[in-house]
This record gives structure tokens, sequence and C-alpha cells, in this order.
């Protein structure tokens, strides 16, 4: 097991080690959001997936369903989904993430269940309810959201999830972040260790293989990564935001124009582990208020401060040189907060490019050009 | 100290009045009978709001989906955020897309929801000036983008106050968004300095459940063939739902109305001469853009607009006798099963079963879904409904892609164009 | 010291000489099959016009949508930095440019010495392109300098509604078959144009001096129309405004070569 098949794993929608954790006959549910609680799906015995377009070609079978009003990212998921390649989960938990995430609840009820190979009529469907905002009546909403979640996993896997397995399952993925942490720090570096691009094959890697296994794989990188010479011809060190980016080809475009990715504000990125689980008190707790608390996704209606905050310690920390927020057509909620951003910025006078996009890379020409220019104008 | 605001609402008024004198004067006295309801009854209310914001009352900006007699507690003037670009696209010559363009040129995105985008840039055009900004954390995500937008790009030290609804539908949901509505009371009435009068809210609950009973009895007889309505009264009724809440108005306007179909029905009238030619759903809103656009729907196609997603109230009375948490959690019940947020703020079985179960009841045709651009949440949904009127009753479903609010993204032409294009393949 | 500029767009490429700071030639011709047959032969045009050997041209800066495929260009630079610079070499007041190209409309904001500041660019819509005014040129048989100098006579201009430039096509077809008077038709398309474009101006602050470049600066009508809207007149440029992205480049060349 080297880096290098960690990577390889990252350019499919399966890997091998999906395959090999299903050959022992264990689950594996799907899930959108970083919201949804990792900690209890593996205290299950299960392994958490995150949905994503890898491998997606078009959305041709999705819009026969789906609106071209629709976030091409999801309707490349539900086209993978249609075309069968989603059948090696066991379960999909959606939640109120944002409208077309949401919407895909409804539509494997009515679509996908029992209609496509290897998803047959028993397939469980989650749902969890996250509040918008952050307030005590919120917090013991969540708690209980997340003890139905629990006891919904018991029933339906015949399991039981005791406070030990949490706690356990709690140390297990605090490692893996405490890693990602400090990978994060490598980059902050003025030779920083890694590129974007594979930082957010390392998340994705992250998010598609089993924890424990994922977590070994990490820590030796880490150590090979601490030795490495750093990267230092580069134009300007970028921080990316904005709508998911699930693909490491298009932070390949942005680094081979000069600019270096050396941070972000991103679901496959920070913000999926820089917070970690309490590992004292009762367990249950600790996992709501994490996840509760953490770093937020726009979906967080009164937290925009603190997510700009946290925007700016990493403009300092990371010696950022511009900020790259992409905004794929009809996010909404991305597309609002990359417009907070560029007026907010501009009034601390670090350049920021809003770049509008659809998921697939239709133009990369253009793209190019958009990126180059910006490089162009801050180095 | 910066008087209060709210210019949009004196253009708005404005504009009724003009509309208001035109079509009393220049309408024969049995023509346009709902829509002079209509006019009267809201330039009553609206002026109120002008008068009472000359006066000082606190200005809250709110979103359409709380229910907005819950802020009747106070001495306040509403302001629908959602309701006031829309109505100004009706009645004003240039319509409201000014406004959405200022927001774009701060950099909104182009395809967010023109409703609250106009709001936005009167805004930031200095054409308002709230105390208040609240909303609910639902029904979509333009709501949880703009709002934070609306504050920030206005005065970022503005009192803004959420209540979060929750996804589901149960008494556990009720019961949670039920005290989060009761605290957004009170912390508004901490920072307007009044205390919350639930005598006088429990006054607007019972008007507003009042005209409940007149709207469920004008619905009724939607049933009848044909319609004795007509089609204009789906976007006058969003307007009064959105505008005149808890108000005596509003009473008013529903028992004419129901005063007019029941004459319609004994004479087995319509509201326009010819035939009634087809019977139709809107499973969305209709066209606010085009003020002409009901008209030319009835008289020209004979097609009757039974109901948009506003007209068919799916909730019971609130019960204003066992105190005031119990008229809150009968507010919440309300407000998660309000139009558009039942069918938009929750899993999609509600809008496909309140569609069937209206096209089935009321004898449709056929139904048209305005896929709205903003409207990212309810545009999933489309081919779900479509497959279940077609399995469930065989009733084909056109979906039109277009900007409610919007004239220039979908032209009315290419609308009326597809509509009747429709029509001819169903005769 | 000879330097060269070249930029290779979607329709047509560009080459410039400079000798000793000053313009010594420049050529524009549609292209060819692929950017560097394009490249190598506008290049080698004005090389012979101007009766300058290739050997003697210290440095090749290309740009345009095929910059990166010149093997013989010394660096690639991006069309906005270059078209900044382009103006500002002609205009040193010029702080905001509107280029209006065949597939891009551009809004380049640029300081006092010719550095990008800030930049916007259409979105995947050809509605403020030269594409849309070439689709409604021909509509009404009309070249597209024609279309601008038609639209000058009008009084009464068309009032385009669609935004998507298909819709406008057939609102325009509509127009024709209704009869009305071709300039009021021009008119109209090049004030639906300008307003597309002064639409992507909100988002960049335009300072003045302003000036206008690409093939779309030779349509009066919108240029008058947006000189109307942005309450500025635009700056004239000596050049054929399609030249400034190859200007551009060959300055950079000579800074390039300076530092070298």
């Amino acid at each position: 097991m080297t880096i290098e098949n960690l990577f390889k794993s990252t350019e499919t929608l399966s890997n091998p080690y999906i395959e090999e954790w299903k050959k022992q006959n264990k689950k594996i549910l799907g899930y959108y959001c970083t919201y949804v609680p990792e900690e209890i799906i593996h205290a299950g015995g299960l392994m958490g997936y995150r949905m994503r377009g890898t491998e997606a070609e078009g959305t041709s079978r999705a819009d026969t369903i789906l609106s071209k009003f629709n976030c091409s990212f999801v309707r490349a998921t539900l086209d993978l989904a249609m075309e069968g390649k989603y059948n090696f989960l066991d379960g999909l938990i959606c939640m109120n993430s944002c409208d077309h995430a949401r919407r895909m609840f409804d539509i494997w009820k009515h679509k996908i269940i029992g209609q496509i190979d290897g998803i047959d009529n028993n397939f469980p469907l989650y749902f969890l309810s996250v509040p918008h905002i952050l307030t005590d009546r919120g917090f013991s909403w969540l708690k209980e959201e997340f003890e139905f979640f629990k006891s919904d996993l018991e029933k339906y896997f015949k399991i039981k999830i005791t406070n030990e397995d949490l706690n356990n399952s709690i140390k297990v993925l605090n490692e893996g972040r405490r890693i990602l942490k400090e990978i994060q720090q490598l980059r902050a570096l003025e030779k920083p260790k890694l590129n974007g691009e594979d930082f957010v094959k390392i998340n994705i890697a992250y998010s598609s293989i089993p924890k424990e296994i994922v977590n070994q794989e990490l820590k030796s990188y880490l150590a090979q990564l601490k030795n490495k010479d750093g990267i230092s011809d580069y134009r300007a060190r970028i921080l990316l935001t904005g709508s998911i980016i699930d693909d490491p080809e298009f932070i390949k475009i942005i680094e081979d124009v000069g600019g270096l990715v050396v941070s972000d504000l991103l679901c496959f990125g920070l913000r999926n582990f820089w917070d970690l689980t309490e590992e004292t008190g009762n367990p249950l707790d600790a996992i709501t208020k994490k996840y509760y608390y953490k770093l937020s996704c726009p979906r967080m209606m009164d937290d925009h401060d603190r997510r700009y905050k946290f925007l700016q310690e990493q403009i300092k920390v990371s010696k950022i040189d511009g900020v790259i927020g992409t905004r794929i057509e009809f996010c909404d909620l991305n597309g609002c907060e990359c417009m907070m951003y560029e007026h907010e910025l501009e009034k601390i006078n670090v350049p920021m490019l809003s770049l509008d996009r659809d998921y697939f890379l239709g133009d990369k020409g253009r793209f190019k050009t958009r990126c180059e220019a910006f490089i162009e104008q801050i180095e | 100290m910066p008087t209060n605001k709210i210019i949009p609402y004196e253009m708005l008024y404005e504009a009724l009045c003009t509309t208001k004198e035109l079509v009393e004067g220049g309408m024969a006295s049995g023509e346009l009978l709902v829509l002079k309801s209509f006019l009267k009854h809201i330039t009553t209310a609206v002026k109120k709001y002008i008068d009472d914001a000359e006066q000082g009352y606190p200005i809250i900006a709110h979103h359409f989906a709380f229910p907005t007699e819950i802020f009747h507690c106070f001495e306040f003037v509403p302001v629908v955020v959602e309701g006031i670009p829309y109505i100004l696209s009706a009645l004003l010559p240039e319509g409201a897309e000014s406004f959405y363009d200022i927001a774009d040129s701060f950099g909104h995105p182009y395809h967010t929801c023109t409703s609250q985008k106009g709001t936005m840039g009167m805004t930031m055009d200095g054409l308002f000036h709230f105390d208040i900004i609240s909303s609910p954390t639902s029904p979509c995500d333009n709501t949880v983008a703009s709002y934070p937008i609306i504050k920030e790009f206005y005065n970022k030290d503005i009192p803004f106050i959420l209540a979060d609804m929750p996804y589901y539908r149960d008494d556990r949901s009720y019961k949670y968004y039920g005290k989060e509505l009761k605290i957004t009371i009170e912390e508004i009435g901490k920072k307007i300095g009044q205390e919350p009068d639930y005598e006088k809210l429990r006054k607007a609950v019972d008007l507003n459940n009042e005209a409940l009973k007149y709207i469920t009895e004008i619905n009724e007889l939607k049933k009848a063939v044909p319609n004795p309505i007509e089609s204009m009264l789906c976007p006058l009724m969003t307007a009064v739902l959105a505008f005149i809440p808890g108000q005596v108005e509003r009473v008013l306007f529903f028992k004419e109305v129901l005063e007019i179909a029941k004459k319609r029905v004994k004479n087995g009238e319509r509201a326009h001469e010819g035939e009634e030619k087809i019977r139709t759903v809107w499973p969305y809103m209709s066209i606010f853009f085009d003020i002409g656009f009901c008209e030319w729907l009835d008289r020209q196609l004979g097609m009757t607009m039974l109901f948009d997603i506003f007209n068919y109230l799916f909730f019971d009375p609130v019960d204003t006798s066992k105190g005031v948490d119990k008229i809150f959690q009968g507010l919440a019940k309300q407000s998660m099963n309000y139009p558009m947020v039942r069918q938009s703020a929750t899993f999609s079985d509600d809008l496909l079963d309140d569609f069937v179960f209206l096209s089935k009841e009321y004898k449709a045709d056929c139904a048209i879904f305005t896929a709205h651009i903003g409207c990212k949440q309810s545009v999933s949904v489309i081919q779900l409904l479509r497959e279940a009127l077609r399995d469930e009753l065989g009733i084909p479903l056109l979906s039109i892609d277009l900007d409610i609010g919007d004239a220039r993204y979908m032209s009315i032409q290419t609308i009326k164009k597809e509509i009747s294009n429709f029509v001819k393949t169903l005769m | 010291m000879v330097f060269a500029g070249i930029d290779i767009g979607s329709l047509t490429g560009k080459a410039l000489l400079l000798k000793d700071n000053e313009i010594v030639g420049f050529k524009v011709i549609r292209v060819k099959k692929t950017p560097i047959e394009t490249a190598e032969s506008v290049f080698e045009i004005v090389l012979s016009e101007t009766n300058i050997n290739k050997e003697d041209v210290n440095f090749i800066v290309s740009t345009g949508y095929g910059r990166d495929n010149i093997p013989f260009s010394n660096k690639s630079v991006t069309e906005i930095t270059c078209h900044g610079i382009g103006a500002h070499f002609l205009l040193p007041s010029v702080r905001t440019i509107i280029d209006i190209g065949g597939q891009d409309c551009k809004v380049i904001s640029i300081d006092r010495t010719g550095k990008l500041i800030d930049f916007g660019m259409n979105e995947k819509c050809s509605a403020g392109t030269g594409r849309y005014l070439e689709i409604m040129a021909d509509l009404l048989h009309l070249s597209l300098t024609e279309l601008g100098t038609i639209s000058l006579k009008s009084k009464a201009p068309i009032n385009l509604k669609s935004t998507c430039s298909i819709y406008a096509q057939a609102e325009v077809l509509q127009y024709i078959s209704s009869g009305f008077k071709k300039a009021n038709i021009a008119a109209g398309i090049n004030k639906a144009m300008a307003e597309r474009v002064f639409s992507m101006t909100k988002r960049i602050k335009v300072k003045k001096d302003i000036a206008i470049s690409g093939g779309v600066a030779k349509n009066i009508g919108v240029v008058r129309y947006l000189e109307e809207m942005l309450g500025e007149r635009f700056l004239k440029m000596s050049l054929d405004p399609q030249i400034v992205g190859a200007l551009g480049a060959a300055y950079i060349a000579s800074q390039r070569y300076k530092r070298l």
C-alpha cells in the first residue's frame, strides 16, 4: 500500500479498498455532506462514502429527471446512480444541506430504489434535518436527530452501537483529522511540501477508504512529506473556495499557470477535518458539538462572519497572494458567499477572482485564461 | 436619525391607485370584479403601512413564509421581502428589472431568485430603511444565502432574527418551530422596545381564521364547471396572503370574492364570455411580470387557472382559545404547511399528493409548471410530478423555463406561444 | 531592438513589431486551420512587409486563445494583460478598457503603469460578443460596420426584450417581417448589445479615461450607446482596435527582454 495506490484510487468512483471491504461482507453508506456524523457510521462497523461525480461523462440520464437549473455536480452524481455505478452502496444518507442535494432523497426514493440493478427495494434511505442556525435549541434538536439516526442504523443493520464504540470511533476519526491538519501545515510553508492537486486527492481518498486504512496511509505519507523538498517554482499562493471541487484536474489547471493552491475553504478540504471531536464526556454530546459548531458551510445562515474570520486567518497563516472562488452555476449558497467575500476582501486589499463554472470543465481554455490573467495580476 | 423609508411601498401605492382608477373608471360595472375588490382592499392596507411608517413605527422586513400575523403582537410596519418586487413587476410599466440588475452588478449570481434580489436591489439603492430583518431558515437556498446579503450590504448591525424550520412535518417539528416563533417574537420585542401584545395577536389570527373560512368555501365552488372565478384570483390571492395578513381587509376581500363566486355558480357562469375550454392546475406560481396574463388565459384560450401553489390552503384554523403557546404551535403548524413552504421546505410527497389530489378533485385537464430559474428545489421535482399525474390521472404536464418576475429571461410572447401550442395538442 | 507580439484569436491572427519603442508594422489575417499555421503565417507576412528578418527579433510574446501553441514564442501572456498594456501604450491616461471580440467580452481595469488590477469576462453565452452582432448583421444583410452606421439614422430603436441571443433572433425576424425600418432594428440590436456589455462593467468599477478595443469597436452604434450609458466618451485609438493585444504583447516582450 503506497501513496500512489491511494492517489490512483481517487480516479474511480469505487476502488480496491472498497472492493476488499465488500468482500468481507461489510457495508457502505453514501452521503453528500460533511455534516453527516461519520463517528456514528464508523461505530456501527460501517463505512461512510462521500458522493462524488468522478467518472461521470455527462448528465444526459439525470437530465430526464432533473432540470437544467439544477447543480451539475448533483446531476452528475445522479447520472452515475442511474448508470448503476453507485450500486456498491448499501444505503444513502441525505440531509437538508442544499436544495439540489436534499432532493436526492426524493429522487432516489422514486426513481433509483428498486429500479436500478443492485439497489433493491430494501435499500435504506436516511435523512438528517440539521438546523441552519447556531442556537441551544438547535443543538438539542441535532443531538436528538443523531440519536434517531443511530437507532435507525442499529435496527436496520441489526447492530448495537455502544458509547464505547462511539468513543473508539471518535479517536479513530480524530487521528485522521490530526494528520490532515499537519499536512495542511506543510502547505503553509514558504516551500509547500505538496500542491493543491495532491491535497484534494488526499481528501477524496480520506472520504472513500475505510478510516483505519486511510489513517495509516496518511500517517506514512505525512512522514514522507516532511522529508521532501518543498515546491518553490510558483508564481502566486492561492486560497481556493466556493462550490464543491472533487476533481483534481480542475486544480491542476490553476497550478499549471503558476497559482499554487496552498489553502482552501472547501468541503473536500479544510472544512472536512478542521474541527476535532472532544474525547471526553458523553460521546453523542461531543459528536453533536463537533458537527454543529464546526467550521461551517454557507448553509449555516448566521455564521458568515465566523467563516470570513477563518478565511482571513488562513490568508495570513498561509501567506496568500490571492483568493479564487469558484461558483458552480445554480449554486446559490456558494454563489452568494463568494460575492460577500469579494467585497470584504476588496476592503482589506486581498485580490479575489470569482469564477462561474459548470461542474464539467467544458471550456478549459477560457478557465485557464482567467486564472492565468489573475496570476499575472497578482504576482 | 434616518427616518423610516418605505419608498417602494409608496411606488406600489401610486401604481395601485392608478390601476384602480383605470379599472374602476374604464371597465364596465360587471367586469374584473375580483380585481376591483383586490385593488380596493390592498390600497387601503398599503396606505396604512405608509402612514404608520411615517409615524415612526418600526419596519420589520420579513420573509413571506413567516406566519406574518405573528408580528401583529406589535405596532409595526411589515415589509414582505418576496412580495414587493413581484407586485411591482406586475404594476410598474418598467417592471422591477432594474432592481435585480443592481444586485447583479454587485456580483449576485444571475440565477438567484428575483423575489429576494429585487428587495435586495431596492435596499442597496437606499429605498428602504428597515429596523429588523426576520426570516425562517427555509424554504430554500435563496433564503439562506440572500438574507445575510441584504443585511450585509444594508446595515451590518441591523437585528437579524432567524427562526429555524425543521425539515419534517411531525409533532416534534411543530413543537420545535412553535418555540422558535415565540422566541423570535420575544427577541424582536426586545429590539424594538415593545412588549408583545398577545391579545392583539389573537385578534389578528382570528381574522385570518375567518378569511380561511371564506377561502375554503371559494375553493369548494371552484369545483363547478365552469369555474366561476377568474384565473386572476390566483396571483391576486398570492398578493393578499403576502400583503394583508391578520387584517380586516383580508376578510372583506375573500368575503366579496365568495359572493361573486356564489352568484356566478347559481347561473352556471364563468367570469368571462365564451366557453371554458380547458381546466388547469399550476403547481407553482403564476407569472407576475405580465399583469394581463391571466386574463389572456381566460379570454383567448378559454383556460381557467384553478389553482396555483398559493391558492389551496392545506391547513386548519389556528385554535386561539387555549392560550399563547398553543397559538404559536398552531401558527407553526400552519406556517410549515403554508403554500409553497409545504411543498418546498420538506420532502416532495406533499407536492405530489397535493397536486394529484387537486387535479382529480377539480377535474383538471392538465397541469402547467412554471420552472422558475431561481427555485432550484421545485424544478428538481417537476419530472416526479409529471409522472405522478400521468400515471394516476393520465393528464399531461407542461413545464416552461422562465423567471417569474423578469420579463427578459423568457419573453411573454414565447411563453404564450408554448402554452398555445400545448393547448392545441390537447384539443 | 525588435520585439514581436503575436495574438492568435478564434477568428483572426494578429502580429505587431516594435522597434525602438515604435510600431513599425502590424498585420491582421483570418485564422488558418491551426494556431501554429496562423501564427507562422501572420508573423512571416509582417516580417516581409517590414523587411525585418526573423533572427533580428529579440523576443516574442504570444497571446490570445492560441498563445500556448506557438513554439517560436518566448513567452505567453493572457490577452487580458496584453490588452491592458497595449491600450496604455497608445493612451497613457486610459484606466478602463472594454474589449469586445468575436467570442469574448472583457472589461479590463489598469493602473497608471498599465498593470492589470481587475478584470471581468462574459460568461458562456454569446449575447455580449461579436458573434451576436455577426448573427444579427446577417439577418439584416448588412456588414458589421454598416450595422453601426445605419443605426445612427434611427430615431426610434426597437426594444429587444430577450436577453438570450436565440430568442432575440426570433424577435428581430419578426420586426423585419413586420416592415420595421432597418435603421431602427439595427439601433435596437446595438442598444441591446451595449446593455449587455454595460452590465458587465458594473462589477469592475469603471474609471476614466475609458477605451474600447476589439472588432466590435468598429460598430459606431454600439460605441455611442455605451458612451451614453457610461457617461463618458471613449478615447480614440490611433490604431486598428483589433491590434491592441498584439501591441501589448510586443511591449511586454520588450520589458521581459530588458530583464534578461
